[in-house]
């Protein structure tokens, strides 16, 4: 009966929201995106408002990242551990994966270089590396892949770039033009036209593969007790 | 330099989020940004402006600053001291401290921005911190109530951006000065997505479970600021045009929240439980005059609820009771003290800051508005004389600790300097024949109090009432203004 | 139709279609699953009204500009913040879903609330 009644107000709702919605579009795109080629000066108009115009937002996303990250390593500490130490191993998964592994991190940094000319940027090129080593990692050798990135200390790593990005966006929130200056006299539509955007790239996506694989990391970890 | 009141404490948040190991260091670093925003409000007295950051204009972000920013800063400063300090001589690890820079820092940046999506996006970062804090202590009710918070909340909040996203295409920018030109519509789904964190009886009934089972310290910045986020926009969007037909229904909202909380509160026996329903009935209070007399009533609320929160969580660690009849001769007098201010400030009691804010209020409303509130004052009377007549002991003597005893100092002193600032005689008949009928009836009805069926409270039950209000929202709209 | 109307009119059917799952729904996981659609097609509302003013991406290739039927890039760009918020969101609430699970042994949503209404009575 709960359910019935949910169901026809939520339909009701919609139905009625079809009728008010005022779809009629405020006429600024293109002025909009003129005045931010003119000022930052890279053909992606998204990454410039993203890490530009908008880079206050980018602040907290960052921060409400890694917070979520350590959030759930600090409240998982003390559930139980999956106990099977043995990984069942498929011959041709593992291949693939080794591939798509080794796709993924061409195409990590293809993206985060590149995301101020194409679509792309730190979040997506993170998540893609991410996702390649998580798919390594529970398709091939879990072991192997946890005790690689321990040994190059991926956690410390994205600790320091975590830090420099906050430092670099609030800096940037301050001075204003402060990552285009550095750009003056590039050619439009170059790689380093777009001063530290590359960098701020690289550093979040850096952070937010890191973030990933020790959220993944710790369900992978916890497997099966759900 | 307004955002840095903002970055500084996320920055030290970060900080303390890689270095979280270190306890010390972190609780250190916690003063930097306090003084920092303490000087900052002091600098910034009195000014009024609100300009875009890097000259961006409608592309960027706007940032403002007026005196019910001010007013929102320094209750969030005041209470994030006093939390601090109480935490002092407990054992809660490095990642704690981190949290609360970073929430307050959250918390600062949704009182100075002037950007709906801003304010999206720092409500969330809030709103994570907080999730993550109730937990805390890993107790199997806590992780049930910050469950059903997030489920709740984060459902409300997609119907929020639904409706910056209407008022981002009808008009082209995202700050708040859109809300002038936007429909109706865009204004329902706003008011709509906030209420379900606002702290309304029947919206967000997710509150008494969430605000009673969290560790002492996360109860009182929840009850102290968090709930006052949803009072401040919710004030602050009325100022615009498209969100004028919908100051009725706050206010109504207001009275049915003010009766019903403290009808639960009156009957509830679990101490943190009577301090939860009463924010429900508080905030009730604050919409039933949604101007800037309701933000000065949830400045001091959050003054006096804090207090009050930490006390009795202060209690309740040291004892394990959480029912006020148990309670009975186990307080101590340096608990005691600040129970009783706490207590007399809620009721509104002359001399201290309850009692301006509630002449302020009762000036400013309607007729009706006055009797149900007053009714409303007569049940928050009722029910806090349960903690005016508990006493304490002589016998026991309690411990000096420091933070604690600085974080009450702290408290107590902004309730005095407040209510003896700003005494008036006028219309003191009311508020003491309120007290009296209240301490009367308490007598009367001491006996019968059982708690009530927490049904509602359910989440399937919550969710249907929220969007049977939703609902109704849209038909009011659909066929009486438009 | 504006295609991107057409984006808008599905992204709103779609939140109706997972908040009913949340509703009806009494696994928790179904629940948390809801949620997850409630949020992606709350991005994809985002994508519609960028696509209202037209259909190209707002990358620009030469640089004296010329106007065109440009998709507007700020909702676009916001919504990144809005999908990283969803995701840390979902990833928080299956560890709650998880820790309940190892004390309790149950995901539906029903007994759990029994459970905890014991517990309160206690």
């Amino acid at each position: 009966m709960k359910k019935f009644f949910s169901v026809i107000i939520i339909v009701y709702i919609i139905i009625m929201s079809f009728f008010l919605i005022d779809l009629e579009k405020a006429d600024n795109t293109n002025m909009n995106i003129e005045n931010i080629i003119l000022r930052v000066n890279i053909p992606n108009t998204i990454t410039a408002i993203y890490l530009e115009t908008r880079i206050y937002d980018t602040i907290f996303e960052v921060v409400l990242f890694s917070l979520a990250v350590v959030g759930v390593n600090f409240i998982l500490k003390n559930e139980k551990v999956h106990s099977l130490k043995k990984q069942t191993l498929i011959s041709a998964s593992h291949i693939y994966s080794i591939f798509l592994s080794a796709t993924s991190i061409t195409l990590f940094v293809y993206i985060v270089l590149y995301g101020h000319l194409s679509p792309g940027g730190g979040f997506g090129g993170g998540v893609v590396l991410a996702s390649g080593i998580v798919l390594y990692a529970i398709s091939a050798n879990y072991n192997k892949t946890n005790n690689t990135l321990i040994k190059y200390k991926i956690e410390e790593i994205s600790n320091i770039s975590f830090l420099i990005t906050v430092t670099i966006m609030i800096y940037t929130v301050f001075s204003g033009d402060f990552l285009r200056e550095i750009s003056q006299g590039q050619e439009f539509g170059t790689l380093f036209s777009g001063a530290l955007i590359p960098l701020l790239n690289l550093l979040i996506g850096f952070k937010v593969f890191a973030g990933s694989w020790k959220m993944s990391n710790d369900f992978v970890k916890r497997r099966g007790t759900l | 330099m307004i955002p840095l009141m903002v970055l500084l404490p996320i920055f030290i948040g970060t900080i303390q989020l890689i270095f979280r190991k270190y306890r010390k260091f972190n609780i250190a670093i916690s003063f930097i940004y306090l003084i920092f925003n303490l000087l900052m409000i002091v600098h910034y007295r009195g000014e009024n402006f609100q300009y875009a950051l890097s000259n961006w204009g409608n592309l960027g972000i706007t940032i403002g600053y007026d005196q019910m920013t001010e007013m929102f800063l320094i209750a969030s400063l005041v209470v994030f001291s006093a939390v601090i300090f109480n935490s002092l001589s407990k054992n809660y690890p490095g990642f704690f401290y981190s949290l609360i820079s970073i929430l307050y820092g959250a918390l600062n940046s949704i009182f100075v921005s002037r950007d709906l999506f801003n304010v999206f996006v720092s409500v969330e970062l809030a709103s994570i911190c907080v999730f993550i804090l109730i937990v805390f202590q890993k107790k199997g009710a806590q992780i049930w109530a910050s469950l059903k918070y997030l489920l709740i909340s984060s459902f409300g909040f997609n119907v929020f951006l639904l409706g910056i996203g209407i008022v981002y295409t009808n008009t082209g920018t995202f700050s708040f000065e859109a809300l002038n030109m936007a429909d109706e519509f865009s204004a329902l789904l706003i008011f709509g997505g906030l209420s379900v964190k606002s702290g309304l009886f029947f919206l967000s009934l997710w509150l008494p479970d969430a605000h009673s089972k969290a560790p002492t310290e996360v109860s009182a910045i929840l009850s102290g600021v968090i709930v006052k986020i949803q009072v401040y926009l919710a004030i602050r969007f009325l100022q615009y045009d498209s969100f004028q037909w919908l100051e009725n229904i706050y206010v109504i909202l207001g009275w049915i929240s003010a009766i019903v909380g403290v009808v639960f509160a009156i009957n509830a026996k679990n101490v943190k439980r009577i301090l939860a329903y009463h924010t429900l009935s508080q905030v009730g209070f604050m919409f039933a005059v949604p101007n800037i007399y309701g933000a000065e009533y949830a400045f001091n609320h959050a003054i006096f609820k804090s207090l009050l929160f930490i006390v009795v969580g202060n209690i309740y660690e040291r004892t394990g009771i959480l029912n006020y009849k148990e309670m009975k001769g186990k307080i101590t007098k340096i608990d005691y003290i600040p129970l009783m201010i706490g207590s007399l400030a809620i009721m509104g009691f002359p001399l201290t800051d309850g009692y301006v804010a509630k002449h302020e209020l009762f000036i400013h409303c309607s007729t009706p508005g006055f009797v149900i509130l007053s009714i409303a004052s007569v049940g928050t009377v009722i029910s806090f004389s349960k903690f005016i007549f508990l006493g304490y002991s002589k016998g026991e003597k309690g411990k000096f600790i420091p933070g604690r005893n600085i974080a009450y100092y702290l408290l107590i002193s902004v309730i005095f300097y407040i209510g003896l600032r700003f005494f008036t005689l006028s219309d003191i008949q009311v508020t003491i024949f309120i007290i009296a009928t209240g301490i009367v009836i308490y007598f009367l009805v001491k006996n019968k109090i059982k708690p009530l069926d927490n049904r509602l409270e359910k989440l399937d039950n919550a969710l249907l009432i929220y969007i049977s209000f939703i609902a109704f929202l849209v038909t009011y709209l659909k066929f009486f203004i438009i | 139709m504006n295609p991107g109307e057409f984006v808008v009119y599905i992204s709103l059917a779609s939140f109706a279609i997972g908040f009913i799952g949340m509703v009806i729904n009494p696994n928790m996981i179904k629940k948390i699953i809801s949620l997850g659609v409630v949020e992606t097609s709350v991005t994809l509302f985002y994508v519609g009204i960028s696509a209202l003013s037209g259909t190209v991406p707002p990358i620009i290739t030469s640089i004296p500009f010329v106007e065109g039927q440009y998709a507007d890039p700020v909702p676009q760009a916001v919504i990144i913040t809005g999908i990283v918020i969803g995701f840390a969101l979902l990833c928080l609430s299956l560890v709650f879903t998880i820790m309940l699970y190892n004390r309790y042994h149950t995901l539906d949503v029903r007994s759990l609330e029994e459970i905890f209404q014991r517990e309160n009575e206690h």
